[in-house]
């Protein structure tokens, strides 16, 4: 026995050294005593948050980036606008003539066309000759009118002859009044026989020169332009019959056009007269910025839209009527908000909210460290070129004109703050 | 038997000698055509389902695709697990089926019943995914020095031509194209125009569909000869401007196959006819990109050429994806074949190369190189052994000739039964182990020819028969024992099984074919080369190592209980460490690259997500251990990955070990971790992205394992999405404060935007129109619509409707997109704008991603454990989030991934161990005929077990199931020495010697082999445990748990089996003393004769 007890010892005193000097040893051996008698210790501070790992710190809201972050990332900011510009609301149209300038030609009587003298497309001056028309019924007109003429020169030299004889005593008052009527009755008759030449679209010149037809020729007349412009309607053929329903040729003046917008209903109450319209002509590359002139009062039942016209100039002589334009609206900011703009990028969409992250000026110009601040904002519109942000109403909403605002990277500052936010609060925020 | 069979050998040495080289020829044949994995497939059998609908919201695809898919695939015979995702426009369905399952019985099923599936949206079809988790073989890009040919073009021949000529090699399945752009011929509608003209959408997709199309017109008959009569109306008349031999044409052959889509007559208006160039712009553009792929290389030599680094932002990647358990070598050889005749076949445009960035073969060349530099060190090292132990070449030749051979008949066997080698299955194999049998014998056999009183009279081969009689029934046993011991490897299912099951099979046979050559070369071989050897002394090593033991033994029969309380001092100790011992499922295996994972916010756009890639190439290649960065932004065309923009990940190849940097930031040598670690330093900058590392197979298998992108991962199961997310990131915030927890994230699955357009009814109602026809337009108008396609020689393209970008781009455009309202007389109406038909709300918050399991939703949160062992580390988190009490009710928390893997091997290990065990108690007992031997020799079994916990503990090594494996393997070598003591002894005994000196004797006699097997199972897998090569991780806490176990094993098991048999021995027999038994044992007869003469000075 009496060996056992040293190698025992020994034994132990080995095993107490090794714990002892080896500190891998030392820390297994603090395990294996702690299982042994903390394991209820154990137990109750795992159930605690009781993290070796650094707490941190509580969320105020700031994100925060040093250089190197920064530059990794490639973070980008701009400063916040403000809307000086108006806002432009998207409007399509067409252009068309002024139905003030528009010229159609019609025969007064029916008639066939003897000849047409001018082509679709052709420039007109004012009295320029159109279409001859050939009518009986303007040769009757001719021929009635000379007959009347006729009849009152001669009841024009009866009444001169009968207030001569009734001068002398020769017939009766009676008589003399007979004639006198007749001659009015006849000049009335042949005012109305011109009248109807006139009617006929007869110049007195022509109707001058209708005692020196003779012929067919009393059957023909002249129609002419009846102002300058372009023929952009010629429905008229030689030989063929019209009457005075029918429209041979249309002649517009192409200096200037009209253009009708459609604004939607919805969009309607944002347009006034005056606002200013960009119209983009697509087909012939002009663009031109006119007053709204007119602003229809109902809805148009075939395109459901409330028109707006304006007038343009045809530079070089280029548009076309019906010719299909774009453009937009610019609707000026209203005068006391003050409205801000920042660029797509810089706005982030969470849970229904749109965001913008902002610069906080540092207070010491040795601070290297970038702080953002997550602002709400109210978006006025939305479009590819920016974002108008409404000016905000109460704090920590809306942007002022100088922040500087997150373009680039701006979703992954979201991912931090709703990161950090959720650690302070256990949840999603 | 087995003398039998030793006798039968020595007889007919000929007939073995053919055998041997018959052996030889069918290993060399098997060696050379064996097909060798880097790693084998630990995934199940699994079958996905991807179904595309592009457009549809994540809750549209889980309500009108996910929910039918699974409902009918719900019940498949061995279906253990149904997990799908929903993302925007893709649901994907992963059916894991249990092992063993028939995959292409599995795979049938899955076809049958999704082929059922009748209620799902039109036009949506389900398909099979090619993606296996291992099935990637090669990755490579496509590169043009012509800057003529666009994204577009590249893409094309990515998916028309390489893609179909890489299909045709066997075992590959499919290639799936990421990265480019798909083109598109674009019908960009300008909806003024088509007011003015009267058209409508449906006439301008009917003219076009009309008008694209090549009709025959049956036969003709003229003269002699028949005709065929063909209307050729395509649309470009189907040139393909690709074509090598039109290339120099391409863009005007573009050019005309846009005027002819101008030229396509929609209607006319009295006679005048309206085309689609007069209310629409045609172009040519490409498909929305769902991903994006950049590359940057570093300057490198190429075969003698220097290639100059490049970095670019926008590349087309094709990856090889390889058939499930096709056999990967053969395969990706063939895919190397087919890209070099692609290359310089000319099907290719002029100027475009195929660079191929990783292939397999790297990976199993460098793996396979590795793996034999170990085999044959390890060999080496058992040869020396037996020299220097034996003193004798030739002895030593004759059992290191065993090794190769039983490896060549491992080998066969294995191709005979057509299954691949793999890393584990050949490099962890202990070639020391496996020649014991040999060593034995022919330690045995040489001892007795070589004795000083050997009868060298007897014909030689009666000698060698005789000596191989003394030791057979101990070989037997000791060999079935060993077989049994690896009984656990055989029944180990999961992944485990896919991991090891292979490596048991390849050891069995091994020592199955090393038993065999023992019983038959070895005697054979003795029986030529031992005739002419006369006596021979104990080399000096020898006399040394005996004459110490037996001192030392002496000593410690002296002193046996002191002794035996040292032992179960250092087993208490070695108990009281193992809690300490760190777990893990398996050690992470090298692959030689890296695979990193960047999550961004999950909204993010591609343009951001894109912006942030470069960035993260510049920093990843800033490594000098990388050898080039591949970026992959959102996800392949085709689906087969299931993600978006928010996911960045980098494919990271390293450099071969030797040029990496000889030391890290710390002084140690460089690995993995250390570049990860400092990757991570750098990656610190990049504020607000998760990051993760993991290799690029190895996240294969733990996405496939677990249904998550991330080694561990904890899933939350509930019904409401807001619900599970706000449980989900209070249990994400719990994890953070576990130690040794990294990289947690939460995988958010709402917050995702939507531009909502509720349809209002009544607005519609108001104007006449229906809800189809708003649908429609939003369709076109927004997404855009195909309905045509262009034909291009053998390639497809869409023709789609759509507006201009102007007009669809922001949603104050796309609040007035005009839908037309019906008109008089069949003619159109008034133009309403979207926003009068419906309710738009431009960022309504959504669900992003909708995970299912077994037909539950969850939310996953993904986490690695860095630092610390994977059982504590979740052990303690899981506590926390118990304790915390965050679940709501009807919500449930599983831990899945790694660990769960490692519980079920753990539970399988917990019955099969005992069991193992438990049969070899039995063969123990039949061996010995006595309960009390056979619990002797499984004393063995503890020190073995003690001595390598001891190893894991002084190595930092976790325990995992390689290391499981390892104590697997040394109990039965520690059993088959303790077998070869005992049986020794009871034979001593069993002639008539005292205990003392029977023990002593029997110690000394069997002191060589027990230190020859023993070191020659240390020596053996010595270099596989001190390797930090690629391909060694696998093995290499197996190997250090059979070094440590073997060498405590070697070092007390020779002191306690002769001190705990000297308590229990067996009953003396009453024969004489058997000289033969206890010839050699001249160390024993020394010491007894020094003690019975001290006795005989000190009779008190």
């Amino acid at each position: 026995m009496k060996w056992k007890l040293p190698i025992a010892a020994v034994t132990v005193a080995a095993v107490v050294a090794v714990i002892t000097f080896n500190p891998w040893a030392q820390s297994h051996a603090r395990n294996v005593w702690s299982k042994i008698v903390g394991a209820e210790k154990k137990l109750e501070a795992a159930e605690l948050p009781s993290s070796p790992r650094e707490v941190p710190k509580p969320f105020d809201g700031v994100i925060e980036f040093n250089d190197r972050e920064y530059n990794a990332l490639g973070l980008a900011m701009v400063p916040v606008r403000l809307q000086v510009e108006p806002l432009k609301l998207s409007v399509s149209g067409k252009t068309d003539y002024d139905p003030n300038t528009l010229n159609k030609v019609r025969p007064k009587f029916k008639s066939l066309i003897d000849k047409v003298y001018v082509e679709y497309g052709h420039d007109v001056k004012e009295g320029d000759p159109l279409v001859d028309l050939f009518s009986a019924d303007l040769a009757e007109a001719k021929g009635l009118y000379e007959t009347k003429m006729s009849q009152w020169e001669h009841d024009k030299i009866e009444l001169a002859r009968y207030t001569e004889l009734f001068k002398s005593r020769s017939i009766s008052e009676k008589e003399l009044l007979t004639v006198q009527n007749d001659e009015k009755k006849s000049g009335t008759e042949a005012k109305i026989a011109k009248d109807k030449l006139m009617v006929f679209g007869l110049s007195e010149a022509d109707i001058a020169a209708v005692a020196k037809e003779d012929g067919t020729k009393k059957a023909k007349m002249t129609l002419r332009a009846p102002g300058s412009g372009v023929v952009i309607g010629r429905d008229v053929v030689k030989g063929n019959l019209y009457d005075e329903n029918d429209v041979l040729l249309t002649i517009a003046p192409l200096d200037h056009f009209w253009v009708y917008g459609y604004v939607y209903p919805s969009e309607a109450s944002r347009v006034s007269l005056g606002q200013t319209w960009v119209i983009d002509c697509p087909f012939v590359g002009q663009q031109h910025r006119r007053p709204i002139e007119s602003i229809t009062s109902e809805i148009d039942k075939e395109t459901k839209t409330v028109r707006i016209r304006t007038r343009i100039d045809n530079v070089a002589g280029k548009l076309k009527a019906e010719m299909l334009v774009g453009g937009w609206i610019e609707i000026p900011p209203p005068d006391k908000a003050k409205r801000t703009v920042i660029p797509r990028l810089a706005m982030v969409s969470a849970d229904g909210g749109d965001y913008a992250f902002v610069l906080i000026p540092n207070q010491s110009a040795d601070d290297a460290i970038r702080r953002f601040e997550r602002r709400r904002i109210r978006v006025i519109y939305e479009g590819s070129d920016g974002v108008y942000v409404a000016e905000g109403t109460k704090p920590g909403e809306g942007l002022k004109e100088g922040e500087q605002v997150v373009t680039k990277g701006s979703l992954i500052l979201m991912q931090l703050y709703e990161d950090a936010a959720i650690v302070e609060a256990g949840g999603p925020v | 038997m087995v003398r039998a069979i030793i006798v039968w050998s020595l007889h007919n040495r000929l007939v073995v000698l053919l055998g041997v080289f018959a052996l030889i020829a069918a290993g060399v044949h098997s060696a050379l055509n064996l097909n060798v994995e880097a790693y084998p497939d630990p995934t199940p059998p699994l079958v996905e389902v991807i179904t595309q609908n592009p457009g549809a919201t994540p809750e549209e695809m889980e309500r009108l695709v996910g929910i039918p898919l699974e409902t009918a695939l719900n019940g498949m015979p061995g279906l253990e697990d149904l997990r799908s995702t929903s993302v925007a426009g893709l649901n994907d369905i992963k059916c894991q089926f249990a092992y063993g399952t028939d995959y292409p019985k599995a795979r049938q099923e899955v076809i049958n019943r999704i082929n059922a599936v009748a209620n799902l949206p039109p036009g949506v079809v389900p398909g099979l995914s090619p993606w296996s988790p291992t099935g990637e073989i090669v990755r490579y890009v496509l590169d043009s020095d012509n800057p003529k040919y666009s994204t577009n073009d590249l893409k094309a021949i990515q998916d028309w031509v390489i893609n179909r000529a890489l299909k045709q090699v066997d075992g590959v399945i499919d290639v799936t194209g990421f990265g480019g752009t798909v083109k598109q011929y674009q019908i960009l509608l300008n909806i003024q125009a088509m007011r003015q003209f009267g058209v409508t959408m449906e006439q301008v997709e009917d003219a076009v569909k009309n008008s694209n199309a090549n009709i025959g017109g049956d036969l003709l008959s003229l003269g002699s000869q028949t005709h065929y009569v063909r209307a050729i109306g395509l649309l470009g008349g189907g040139v393909d401007p690709l074509d090598p031999a039109n290339v120099e044409r391409a863009a005007v052959i573009e050019t005309d196959k846009l005027q002819d889509i101008q030229d396509v007559v929609i209607t006319s208006n009295n006679g005048v006819p309206i085309k689609v160039g007069q209310i629409a712009k045609v172009i040519v553009g490409n498909r929305p990109r769902l991903g994006k792929v950049g590359r940057r290389t570093k300057s490198s030599i190429d075969e003698g050429v220097r290639v100059v680094g490049r970095d670019d932002d926008d590349v087309i990647e094709g990856i090889v994806l390889m058939r499930k358990y096709e056999k990967s070598v053969p395969t990706a050889k063939g895919v190397e074949k087919k890209l070099k005749e692609i290359q310089s076949s000319g099907v290719l445009p002029k100027g475009v190369k195929i660079r191929v960035f990783n292939q397999r073969t790297d990976l199993v060349n460098v793996t396979t190189e590795n793996v034999i530099h170990n085999l044959g060190v390890g060999m080496g090292l058992v040869a020396v052994v037996l020299f220097v132990f034996l003193g004798d070449l030739t002895s030593a030749l004759i059992v290191a000739v065993v090794i190769p051979l039983a490896l060549l008949f491992s080998i066969t066997v294995l191709y005979v039964q057509g299954k691949s080698a793999n890393l584990l299955s050949i490099g962890a194999v202990d070639f020391g182990i496996i020649v014991d049998s040999s060593v034995i014998i022919v330690e045995n056999i040489f001892r007795h020819i070589t004795a000083r009183n050997a009868d060298r009279s007897r014909p030689l081969i009666d000698r060698i028969a005789d000596a191989s009689h003394e030791i057979e029934r101990a070989l037997f046993f000791s060999t079935t024992i060993i077989v049994c011991a690896f009984l656990p490897l055989f029944v180990m299912t999961g992944p485990e099984g896919a991991l090891f099951g292979p490596m048991a099979n390849t050891y069995a046979f091994a020592i199955f074919g090393a038993l065999c050559l023992a019983l038959t070369l070895a005697p054979v071989l003795c029986s030529f080369f031992f005739h002419n050897k006369k006596e021979e002394k104990d080399t000096f090593l020898d006399r040394w190592m005996k004459r110490g033991y037996l001192r030392a033994l002496n000593h410690v029969l002296k002193h046996r209980v002191a002794f035996l309380v040292l032992v179960v001092g250092l087993l208490g100790f070695t108990i009281a460490l193992v809690p300490t011992l760190g777990g893990e499922f398996m050690p992470e295996l090298e692959e030689g690259n890296l695979w990193i994972r960047a999550i961004l916010p999950r909204t993010v756009s591609l343009e951001e997500a894109a912006r942030m890639a470069p960035r993260l190439r510049e920093v990843i290649a800033s490594v000098p251990e990388v050898r080039g960065v591949m970026s992959h932004v959102g996800r392949p065309d085709d689906g087969t990955d299931v993600t978006s923009f928010f996911n960045l990940e980098f494919n990271v190849p390293l450099k071969p070990m030797e040029q990496w940097r000889k030391k890290d930031k710390h002084g140690k040598a460089m690995t993995r971790l250390a570049i990860e670690e400092e990757l991570t330093e750098k990656f610190n900058a990049f504020k607000g992205v998760n990051f993760n590392f993991s290799q690029l197979i190895r996240d294969n298998v733990e996405e496939a394992l677990s249904g998550v992108k991330g080694a561990n991962s904890v899933k939350l199961f509930g019904t409401d999405l807001q619900q599970l997310e706000k449980t989900g990131q209070s249990v994400a915030d719990i994890l953070r404060t576990v130690q040794g927890i990294d990289n947690v994230g939460l995988f958010h699955i709402v917050g995702q935007p939507n531009l909502e357009i509720r349809i209002d009814r009544r607005a519609c109602a108001r104007f006449g129109i229906n809800v189809a026809d708003v649908e429609a337009v939003i369709q076109v108008a927004i997404g855009g619509k195909a309905f045509s396609q262009m034909v291009e020689g053998e390639k497809l393209y869409d023709i789609v409707l759509r507006l201009p970008r102007e007009q669809r781009s922001d949603p104050a455009m796309i609040h007035r997109i005009a839908v037309d309202a019906p008109g008089k007389d069949g003619k159109i109406g008034a133009r309403i704008p979207l926003s009068s038909l419906a309710v738009i709300s431009d960022h309504s918050p959504g669900a992003s991603y909708i995970y299912r399991e077994n037909n539950r939703r969850y939310i996953p949160i993904k986490f690695s454990v860095v630092g610390r062992d994977l059982k504590s580390a979740i052990t303690e988190a899981q506590k926390k989030v118990t304790a915390a009490k965050v679940l709501p009710d009807g919500y449930e928390i599983e831990w899945s991934g790694e660990f769960k893997q490692m519980e079920e091997a753990n539970a399988r290990l917990m019955w099969m161990v005992p069991l193992s065990i438990g049969l070899i108690l039995i063969l123990l007992y039949t061996a010995f005929n006595s309960i009390k031997d056979a619990l002797l020799v499984m004393a063995n079994v503890v020190t073995a077990t003690m001595g390598g916990v001891w190893a894991l503990k002084l190595t930092g090594t976790n325990f995992s199931i390689s290391a499981a494996v390892g104590f697997i393997s040394i109990f039965g070598v520690a059993v088959q020495n303790g077998v070869l003591l005992i049986s020794y002894f009871n034979q001593m005994r069993g002639s008539g010697t005292p205990v003392r000196e029977a023990v002593m004797r029997g110690a000394e006699l069997r002191l060589r082999p027990v230190v020859m097997t023993s070191l020659t199972a240390i020596l053996g897998l010595l270099p596989a445990a001190l390797a930090n090569s690629i391909g060694s991780q696998a093995q290499k806490p197996l190997a250090i748990v059979v070094v440590g176990g073997m060498l405590v094993a070697l070092l007390l098991t020779q002191y306690l089996m002769p001190v705990l048999y000297s308590y229990f021995p067996a009953p003396a027999g009453h024969g004489t003393s058997n000289h033969d038994l206890s010839e050699g044992s001249h160390y024993t007869d020394e010491i007894l004769a020094r003690e019975r003469t001290r006795s005989k000075r000190h009779p008190a």
